[in-house]
């Protein structure tokens, strides 16, 4: 892994999930699972707290139940994230494996502070597409 | 923090070729490096890649923040241990590890402020000093382990009898001080005599009772002296308290400095009369009371002051002991004694069994080398070792100390009578001495002084006598001066003594000539 997360860049930038509620990245996106692997969504245009971190990570252990799942974090259009959250969403990294998805150059600086610093525990990259995010994390699934 | 700009400004900006952001983060920077490490700057909305360097700005802001933050606290944190080990330092350079007591360090720190007070105006402060009375015993007989719980206790009993402001101190050993700042006289005797109260009363350790009384110096000071001299005259109040009788107060008077002068001087002559061969023996004739024949002499030291004259034992025996001269002044009498009487033997016709009393100190006991060199002396001077029998007090073999009795059984085994002297004065009963390698008693002279008068005191001796002999040892009796004496002794079985009656102690001429000429003493009808 090298030290700045992987970027794939995709012209798909703006391709909104399916699971967005609303928005045009989504606004307080809720936690799902999407065939074995787990969406968190960190709402656009706000700054992420400490307090909201842990509580999408709750949501993501819930959802998890103990198994190591591959996880999609969509921190498209956040207008910032704290330290203490950054901690909190850095220790994700117990997962089978983590993506990061962004759409601006923002959100690529961001991810790169999110999951930065240390030595990744698992494999971590950065998408600019939720495709090519999803297909990359299907290939940390367990083999059925 | 600067707002984020609408999108519509950004462009027009962008068309002027002039992107505000970038004016933000050089203000910023600027700020930043003038240690502002709040600076933050509001990202737009274009979130394009100038607001991409706005937030790396921002996110390494908040870093440097952070790190700044952690490191003050560090360094906050560190100071403050650096400070507690200072505080804990300087407590522990001035208080005794022992008692939590303030050290001697401490003490003259306090007695310089309390002098400074007083050379401007406040009343003088007063020293008082205790040294323990017969510590040592507890720490040979106990072990030093009951000897420091009893220091401990003498700690906690010390500070329950003074002011909140007085200070109580170790100065080491078995020796505590207790500066009194801004006392009077009176104030001064309330705390000492509140001190020796408690200090009389028993310390019970578990097992063991002691009894830690305390001889206490007494010094108000006055504002001209340095803490020092103040030090030294409570020193020498206490040593006045020492010598008269110990269990008590004495207030310092000049006239104590002049007799410690004249005591430290003393000291220095002995130790220069040992060298110089000063000391002088003299000798007193032993006699079987059945036949009067002299079967041998107990050796007594003098000292040939050369402008005071003859000073008798009971005056610097004392003095050798505390001075820790007592050793070398034990083997010059030893070694003197002994070749005199080799040359005796050699020039005159003694008879075998004519023996040699020599006292010795419980500090030679102690002497692990004590045996090689007595045994060294004997065969250096041909005398046989059953020639010489060596004194030593009751008390010197009260603690039974390891190093005691392995002196006291190698030299019974290299054929040396052992004798207790002075006994009757003492603590020792006949069935502690049984246990003991002793083979003589010398019975003490006040056992014998009203032995003609005192009802009952025939019967008494008599049974003393009895009880000796039963317990397998032989009885001499010291201090007999008339006939009546000697002849009732001898009617107890007492089968030999000492005394005036008999013979004064003699200087070695006197001696010499006594022997040559008589094997048995003529004595007064």
């Amino acid at each position: 892994m090298t030290d700045e997360i992987l970027l794939h860049d995709d012209a798909e930038m703006l391709e909104a999930g399916a699971e967005r509620a609303t928005g045009a990245y989504g606004r307080g996106g809720q936690t799902l699972s999407r065939d074995g692997i787990t969406v968190v969504t960190l709402p656009a245009g706000e700054h992420v707290s400490k307090r909201l971190a842990e509580s999408k990570a709750e949501e993501a252990r819930a959802l998890a139940a103990g198994v190591p799942r591959p996880l999609l974090i969509d921190i498209r259009g956040v207008k910032s994230i704290d330290r203490d959250a950054r901690a909190v969403l850095g220790a994700a990294q117990m997962s089978a494996a983590v993506a990061l998805l962004g759409a601006s150059p923002v959100d690529r600086v961001l991810g790169n502070f999110v999951m930065g610093g240390q030595e990744p525990r698992c494999p971590v990259a950065f998408f600019a597409s939720r495709s090519e995010a999803l297909a990359w994390l299907a290939g940390f699934l367990p083999v059925p | 923090m600067a707002g984020g700009l609408p999108a519509g400004t950004l462009k027009k900006m962008n068309a002027e070729n002039k992107d505000p952001r970038l004016g933000q983060l050089v203000d910023s920077i600027v700020r930043l490096s003038r240690g502002e490490l709040s600076s933050r700057i509001e990202p737009s909305e274009a979130r394009d890649e100038v607001d991409a360097v706005i937030t790396g700005f921002n996110l390494l802001a908040e870093e440097l923040e952070q790190v700044y933050d952690q490191f003050e606290k560090r360094v906050e944190s560190r100071t403050a241990m650096l400070r507690q080990a200072h505080r804990d330092m300087k407590k522990m350079a001035m208080s005794d590890a022992l008692t939590g007591l303030a050290n001697r360090v401490a003490l003259m720190e306090a007695l310089e402020t309390a002098l400074a007070e007083a050379a401007d105006g406040a009343p003088p402060p007063a020293l008082i000093l205790l040294d323990l009375d017969s510590f040592k015993n507890v720490n040979d007989r106990f072990g030093h382990d009951a000897g420091d719980r009893v220091l401990q206790e003498v700690g906690v009993r010390l500070n329950g009898v003074v002011r909140t402001s007085d200070i109580v101190a170790r100065l080491g050993g078995d020796e505590f001080a207790i500066l009194l700042p801004a006392a009077t006289m009176e104030i001064c005797m309330r705390v000492a005599r509140r001190a020796l109260e408690v200090l009389g009363e028993i310390i019970e350790l578990e097992d063991l009772q002691v009894h830690s009384r305390a001889s206490i110096g007494v010094r108000l000071g006055d504002p001209q002296q340095s803490a020092d001299d103040l030090l030294l005259d409570a020193d020498t109040a206490m040593y006045a308290a020492k010598r008269e009788g110990r269990n008590i107060i004495k207030v310092f008077e000049p006239v104590m400095q002049y007799s410690r002068q004249l005591r430290s001087q003393m000291a220095a002559e002995l130790r220069a009369a040992i060298r110089r061969d000063e000391l002088v023996l003299h000798f007193q004739p032993l006699v079987e009371l059945a036949t009067s024949r002299i079967i041998g002499l107990e050796v007594l030291v003098r000292w040939q002051h050369p402008v005071r004259g003859l000073i008798p034992p009971d005056v610097f025996i004392p003095l050798a002991e505390e001075i820790g001269v007592i050793h070398d002044l034990d083997r010059w009498v030893m070694s003197t004694s002994l070749r005199h009487l080799a040359e005796w033997r050699r020039e005159l016709q003694l008879d075998d069994d004519f023996q040699l009393q020599v006292n010795l100190s419980a500090v030679e006991l102690k002497q692990l080398d004590l045996v090689d060199y007595v045994r060294g002396l004997l065969r250096e001077t041909g005398v046989p070792a059953s020639c010489l029998v060596i004194e030593i007090t009751e008390s010197a073999i009260v603690t039974r100390g390891e190093v005691e009795m392995y002196s006291l059984l190698s030299l019974q085994q290299l054929g040396v009578g052992i004798e207790i002297d002075d006994f009757g004065t003492g603590y020792s009963s006949i069935s502690y001495l049984r246990e003991l390698p002793v083979s003589m008693v010398k019975v003490d002279r006040s056992l014998l002084v009203d032995l003609d008068t005192k009802p009952g005191q025939f019967g008494f001796v008599s049974a003393v006598l009895q009880l000796i002999r039963a317990a397998g040892l032989e009885a001499v009796c010291e201090g007999i001066e008339t006939k009546e004496q000697a002849d009732q002794l001898r009617a107890m079985g007492c089968a030999s003594g000492q005394g005036y009656y008999f013979s004064r102690p003699l200087p070695i001429d006197e001696i010499k000539a006594l022997l040559a000429t008589h094997r048995f003493l003529s004595l007064p009808a």
